[in-house]
């Protein structure tokens, strides 16, 4: 059989789009700007939230994310965890996923 | 009744956290993932009861602060996903109800539309299907009844329907849940909520068995240091005073009184140091039936004896490990834990046990390998309240990843070390659990039926079938290019698994994969036919 290459940005876009449906995200921000600009990324580049890292057979996602304010930010993260790495093991076979996520804003409450 | 009042509030969520304490199993059944170890029910229970219990601590003078307190409670309780949407529906509701002190059906719906609302901003792509939606069909249906429906009783009843219509409507509206033939569980959840408000309000099964109160006590005063020695139960006949009268009285004698009468008898509990008094006390007011004395300071001891095993720790830290299952325990005291936790799959140890634990570990270092997903984070509260302990969790999804790391300890290297070697060791182990299925679902493209033998390979189910043995070959098939790379492989077997099945199985493995060493251990654990190791 011959092989199969998933990029990095795929697994990203897979990931980000994972995280925006997951309960108390507000969105996700670039991790290349750092502090600089803050702003929430549009759907059609979500995968700039998302640093995608593989060695070998392991695949180690970070997402950059902004919460709900007025929620528990630790159950919230907790689920990301588990959606976003279920989403990526079954959608790409990978097997060895670590999702971290980065709590990068909270959004106020109105 | 055609309003709630703060009385009637407190009536309502006492009566929802009855109800979805009784029915918090079915929940947890309808979990997407078959295994005995859905927890959906149990985190909204958590959620909500943190709330109540916070609503215990401080009292409330009006619906203001009764929201306040409510509220707050359910954000620092909040367990999973579910648990975080009931506390945004809990805040959007009681935003409304703010500085109101009576609450008719237009002031109800307008609050359950913004707890609806306030939830639902919280996700940017709501799922349908979910909790979200019952809860939106919910707050709808109020909305409409509101103008026609005066009656408070009548006006909950038909939102109640209505949300169990919606809830029956899931399946259609979520694939993954008709899939594996169930409603969704958070609006299941919510449900359970609602329709206990409605009994507590109807003053219907609000109050606690006399028997679960004085549970609840009781087990709080484990672990603490004793004023009163003594548990007093008593059960008498014709009481001759009020019970208020006489659970003033016994405030003289001790504390967590609790006085129940139930039907002809009474029933009294009281913590305190001279129970003859008050048995010869109530001799005066009522017949006595039975009257039961226990000694809280020995129980104590012997409870604290038994959770403080004797064997001195052969590194220079203490290790704690949770296990189920004779064989595990004794394979655990053998390698040298000092502490064992009593718990597992369908029975997860609580933040206190973990504490515990910990607090009467020999060394100042402590380890502690949870061994089961759901475990995890008692062990981290139990962490976090530690005073006198430095603890380190090594976060074991199971019990068989525990034991190589054990193994790996070495006595001379620091703990530092030590810990970072445990935590490289089990992510370099697989492991295959073979259970059986709690109900039918569809799974991975398999039709689970409920009682089929599954098997999970790193806790993904990956073959079903008739008979556990084969369901671990066709594992080990499915796995081969991991199985074969490996070296070594244990079996633990459970208590309903024949040593002679064991047998056949290994022959047969060793038959397959003649480079791997195999090795087979009595592990005597509940549900699972076999926990198996690969390294």
């Amino acid at each position: 059989m011959g092989k199969i290459i998933i990029s990095q940005n795929a697994i990203a876009k897979i990931a980000g789009l994972s995280a925006m449906e997951s309960y108390g995200v507000v969105g996700l921000v670039p991790y290349k700007f750092k502090d600089k600009i803050r702003y929430l990324l549009d759907k059609k580049a979500i995968d700039k939230g998302v640093d995608v890292k593989v060695d070998g057979r392991n695949v180690e996602i970070d997402l950059y994310v902004v919460i709900q304010g007025g929620t528990k930010v630790s159950e919230i993260a907790k689920t990301i965890i588990s959606q976003v790495s279920y989403r990526v093991k079954s959608l790409t076979g990978i097997e060895n996923v670590e999702v971290n996520v980065i709590v990068k804003g909270v959004k106020r409450e109105e | 009744m055609n309003s709630l009042d703060l009385n009637g509030f407190d009536s309502f969520f006492r009566g929802a956290l009855s109800n979805l304490g009784k029915k918090r199993d079915i929940v947890n059944k309808l979990n997407v993932f078959p295994v005995p170890d859905g927890d959906t029910g149990t985190n909204m229970y958590l959620t909500l009861k943190t709330a109540i219990d916070e609503l215990d601590k401080k009292s409330s003078k009006n619906l203001k602060e009764f929201g306040k307190t409510i509220c707050e409670g359910a954000l620092i309780g909040g367990r999973g996903n579910s648990g975080v949407i009931l506390s945004q529906i809990l805040k959007g509701f009681f935003e409304v109800i703010d500085n109101y002190e009576t609450i008719n059906a237009y002031k109800f719906a307008e609050a359950l539309m913004n707890g609806s609302k306030i939830a639902y901003q919280a996700v940017i792509k709501p799922v349908e299907g979910t909790i979200l939606t019952v809860m939106k069909a919910m707050a709808t249906k109020a909305m409409l009844l509101a103008p026609g429906e005066p009656d408070f009783d009548k006006f909950l009843e038909k939102i109640v329907t209505e949300g169990s219509f919606t809830l029956s409507k899931t399946p259609e509206m979520l694939s993954v849940l008709k899939e594996a033939g169930v409603v969704d569980a958070g609006g299941q959840g919510l449900i359970f909520i609602f329709e206990g408000g409605l009994s507590g309000l109807r003053g219907e099964e609000i109050a606690k068995t006399f028997e679960e109160v004085i549970e609840e006590i009781d087990s709080t005063t484990l672990g603490e240091e004793l004023k009163y020695k003594f548990d007093t139960v008593i059960l008498a006949q014709s009481l001759e005073c009020d019970p208020e009268v006489l659970k003033e009285k016994l405030t003289e004698f001790g504390d967590s009184i609790v006085v129940a009468q139930a039907g002809e008898l009474v029933k009294i509990h009281v913590h305190s140091n001279e129970p003859y008094r008050i048995i010869e006390q109530i001799t005066h007011i009522a017949k006595i039936k039975e009257a039961r004395v226990e000694n809280m300071q020995l129980e104590q001891e012997e409870f604290l004896k038994k959770k403080t095993s004797t064997v001195e720790s052969r590194f220079p830290f203490s290790v704690i490990a949770v296990a189920q299952g004779e064989g595990f325990k004794e394979i655990f005291k053998s390698l040298g834990v000092e502490n064992i936790v009593e718990g597992g799959q369908t029975m997860n140890p609580s933040i206190n046990d973990f504490l515990l634990s910990i607090e009467s570990s020999k060394k100042e270092n402590v380890i502690v390998f949870p061994n089961n997903s759901n475990v995890i984070l008692a062990a981290q509260e139990a962490k976090k309240m530690s005073k006198m302990k430095s603890v380190e969790i090594v976060p074991t999804a199971n019990m068989v990843q525990s034991i190589p790391a054990i193994l790996g300890f070495n006595a001379e290297d620091a703990f530092e070390n030590n810990l970072k070697h445990a935590i490289e060791t089990i992510n370099n182990i697989h492991s295959i659990a073979v259970t059986y299925s709690i109900r039918d679902t569809k799974m991975n493209g398999l039709e689970i039926a409920k009682d089929d033998i599954i098997g999970m390979f790193d806790d993904e189910i990956l073959a079903k079938g008739s008979n556990p043995e084969d369901i671990v070959l066709s594992l080990l098939e499915i796995k081969k290019d991991i199985v074969e790379g490996a070296g070594f492989l244990a079996i633990y077997y459970g208590k309903d698994t024949a040593k002679e099945k064991v047998d056949a199985l290994v022959e047969k493995i060793q038959g397959q994969f003649s480079n791997i060493e195999v090795d087979v251990t009595y592990g005597g654990q509940p549900f699972y036919f076999y926990l198996i190791s690969i390294e």
